[in-house]
């Protein structure tokens, strides 16, 4: 039952980002469809021609790898003042010197300029595969790690600048850092996880008290998930049902117990994706 | 699969209002020496007033006199729109009435009804114009606007993906949904069985009532899609979740004590509280990621937020899960002033998103047709009683 779970999920989440490529190749080829409706009369179309017709827009490239943050050049700018912002943060948290200043800066300069050149060679690819449909489906799983790394940031984990950061701290001012850095963190968790608790509380129809109660339970785990990204919310469905049933019971009806372990049946499938993803395994705050 | 539909029907709308920006109206090609007749002077086809009325307007004005917005809106559509001046006598409308007004996207049809209904006025279609008066429209004129709002609500449906599968589709979600509420209604008022009771027979009867009204009739069938998707544009009625908070809010009223009723309206807008603190913290979460804010920057900017808060900011929070750009159009004054130099540029590259999305089932349907909540304590065991009895 839970494979069958686990792959409707990894479908559902994976269907998501095709189904948005078929979204907008539908949209590319849509002048041509409406021309086709208005013409009265019809004619055969040799098959060759019509396997040719397999055409992806240049402009759906960045859409997928960006996903909607803007062309290559916006990000590019953007992540320049997210790498100035950093370093600031830093300087007002840790008071870190100019050639500490300097390393950071050069780090964080390395990995944008990494992650733009692997982002320009996967655009070359996108050039060969664009007309045929079969070497198509084998770019697009080239194309899933850059929306992760986009949707996370530049310098998280495993990047020069984390790297740099871990090299270039004091141990008190990396007791700073890590302060400020857990603050932020346990900020994006619970945003998220009241998110979560709102959005199920449209089936389960919670009081007040039990929002707040099932908020306080996860929030005080203080097990916050390795990475932040898109996939917070399915984590957070995740953890719930990681919760002990008894503690549950101390709030939640009978009515609404059965609910919730439909969805816990459900969202316990996702172990796998959100390892695969690196939220999990959970760090502690 | 709703998702991608929306973002079809997001980027087809987009795009029709980009050519539309890109490519103006043609202006008439009229003789070199016949003088055009002034748009409020001519006269046209019933047909081609109801395209007309039907056509996109944007319109801001700030304490413009009504006459120059009637003007406008005449001459930007090449449309006949008179004022009746005796009926605004009548109706003690000034011609200059100062009318301030920001509407992006409506039909002509609905930016006149926009701008009349402050004035108590109407408008109808008279000897091949649009005419602005204190009467309500002929019944026969009515039908010419009627139609005009019909078809304008089923383009609104149709850029947001409603369809009549979907609707029906939601039935035995709701009936989920309801029994939930059900559930949250008897706790939150202590309600007795009795009470239970003469609430689920009062939601039966309103449903019926709701049935029979939507029964269809003769020349009213488009009508009657309309009513039902209009509510689903306005993320209200049309929304089932919306929809059973709303008719047992109503039956809470009448089947309950006035004791038990204000708890439950206390519980209703703690949730409002609630959701509305769960948006802005979200919101404020992506700022965070993309500006690296302070502790204090995030205190100021969701406080902030939650003082100016605008329900239409965030009509769902099914919106942070589901698109991870999500940022609705919130004006500067209530960020920008936290933000340092830095933070400042960034904020202006953050695309502000203009549309709503409308969510079918739980977190957007991620657990399909499947209805959660099947239990509701009371109801089945006394449905058996009554049929052993029989």
């Amino acid at each position: 039952m839970h494979s069958r779970l686990t792959t409707m999920t990894l479908t559902f989440l994976l269907l998501r980002r095709v189904l948005l490529a078929i979204a907008v190749l539908a949209l590319a080829g849509g002048a041509a469809v409406a021309r086709a409706q208005d013409d009265e009369e019809v004619e055969d179309i040799p098959q060759a021609e019509v396997q040719q017709q397999f055409v992806v827009a240049d402009e759906n490239f960045d859409q997928w790898v960006f996903g909607g943050r803007g062309n290559a050049a916006a990000i590019r700018k953007r992540f320049d003042s997210q790498l100035v912002l950093q370093v600031e943060e830093l300087e007002r948290m840790c008071g870190i010197s100019e050639v500490q200043k300097k390393k950071l800066h050069l780090a964080g300069r390395g990995d944008i300029k990494r992650l733009f050149d692997q982002v320009e060679e996967l655009r070359k690819k996108f050039q060969l595969v664009k007309n045929d449909q079969n070497k198509f489906n084998e770019f697009w799983q080239d194309v899933q790690p850059f929306q992760v790394v986009f949707s996370q940031g530049a310098f998280g984990p495993g990047s020069f600048f984390d790297k740099t950061l871990k090299n270039t701290l004091s141990s008190e001012q990396s007791a700073s850092f890590q302060a400020a850095d857990r603050e932020r963190r346990a900020f994006q968790y619970r945003s998220t996880v009241e998110a979560v608790i709102g959005m199920l509380d449209q089936v389960m129809s919670f009081r007040a008290d039990q929002r707040h109660k099932l908020v306080d339970l996860l929030v005080e785990r203080k097990k916050l998930p390795r990475a932040f990204g898109q996939y917070n919310y399915y984590l957070v469905l995740y953890q719930l049902s990681q919760l002990q049933e008894e503690k549950l019971k101390e709030f939640l009806d009978e009515p609404q117990l059965k609910a919730m372990h439909k969805v816990f049946n459900q969202v316990r499938g996702y172990e796998p994706f959100l390892k695969s993803n690196g939220y999990l395994p959970e760090v502690e705050l | 699969m709703l998702f991608v539909l929306l973002l079809l029907c997001h980027f087809a709308l987009a795009q029709e209002k980009k050519r539309t920006a890109e490519n103006p109206p043609p202006q008439k090609q009229d003789a070199k020496n016949e003088k055009p007749a002034a748009p409020a002077e001519k006269k046209l086809e019933p047909k081609v007033i109801q395209r007309k009325l039907r056509a996109r307007t944007d319109l801001t004005t700030e304490k413009l006199p009504l006459q120059e917005v009637v003007k406008k809106l005449s001459e930007f559509h090449e449309i006949p729109i008179r004022l009746d001046k005796e009926a605004l006598k009548k109706a003690n409308v000034a011609l200059d009435a100062p009318v301030t007004v920001n509407i992006q996207n409506y039909t002509l049809s609905a930016a006149l009804k926009h701008i009349l209904k402050d004035f108590g006025l109407h408008f109808g279609v008279v000897d091949g114009a649009v005419v602005i008066s204190n009467m309500p429209p002929e019944p026969e004129e009515q039908a010419v606007v009627a139609d005009v709002a019909v078809v304008e609500e089923a383009r609104v449906v149709q850029q947001m993906g409603v369809n009549e599968a979907q609707q029906l589709q939601q039935t035995p979600q709701y009936q989920a949904l309801l029994r939930a509420e059900l559930n949250f209604a008897k706790h939150a008022c202590q309600a007795t069985p009795e009470q239970m009771q003469a609430l689920r027979d009062e939601l039966d009867h309103a449903n019926k009532n709701q049935q029979n009204q939507n029964q269809p009739q003769p020349n009213a069938g488009a009508r009657n899609r309309v009513v039902v998707r209009r509510q689903a544009v306005q993320g209200q009625a049309g929304d089932p979740l919306q929809l059973a908070r709303n008719q047992l809010a109503g039956a809470v009223k009448k089947c309950l004590s006035a004791e038990q009723a204000a708890r439950f309206q206390e519980e209703l807008d703690q949730r409002t509280a609630d959701g509305r603190r769960s948006a802005a913290l979200n919101l404020v979460a992506r700022l965070d990621r993309e500006m690296i804010l302070s502790a204090t920057q995030r205190d100021q900017i969701t406080e902030s937020l939650l003082a100016h808060w605008n329900d239409a900011w965030c009509s769902s929070l099914q919106m942070f899960m589901y698109n991870d750009q999500f940022f609705p159009a919130i004006p500067d004054a209530h960020v920008v002033k936290f933000l340092n130099e830095t933070q400042k540029k960034i904020w202006v590259t953050i695309p502000k998103n203009q549309g709503q999305m409308f969510f079918n089932g739980f977190m957007g349907g991620i657990f399909g047709e499947e209805v959660l909540w099947n239990e509701d304590e009371d109801a089945p065991v006394k449905q058996k009683e009554v049929k052993t009895e029989q």
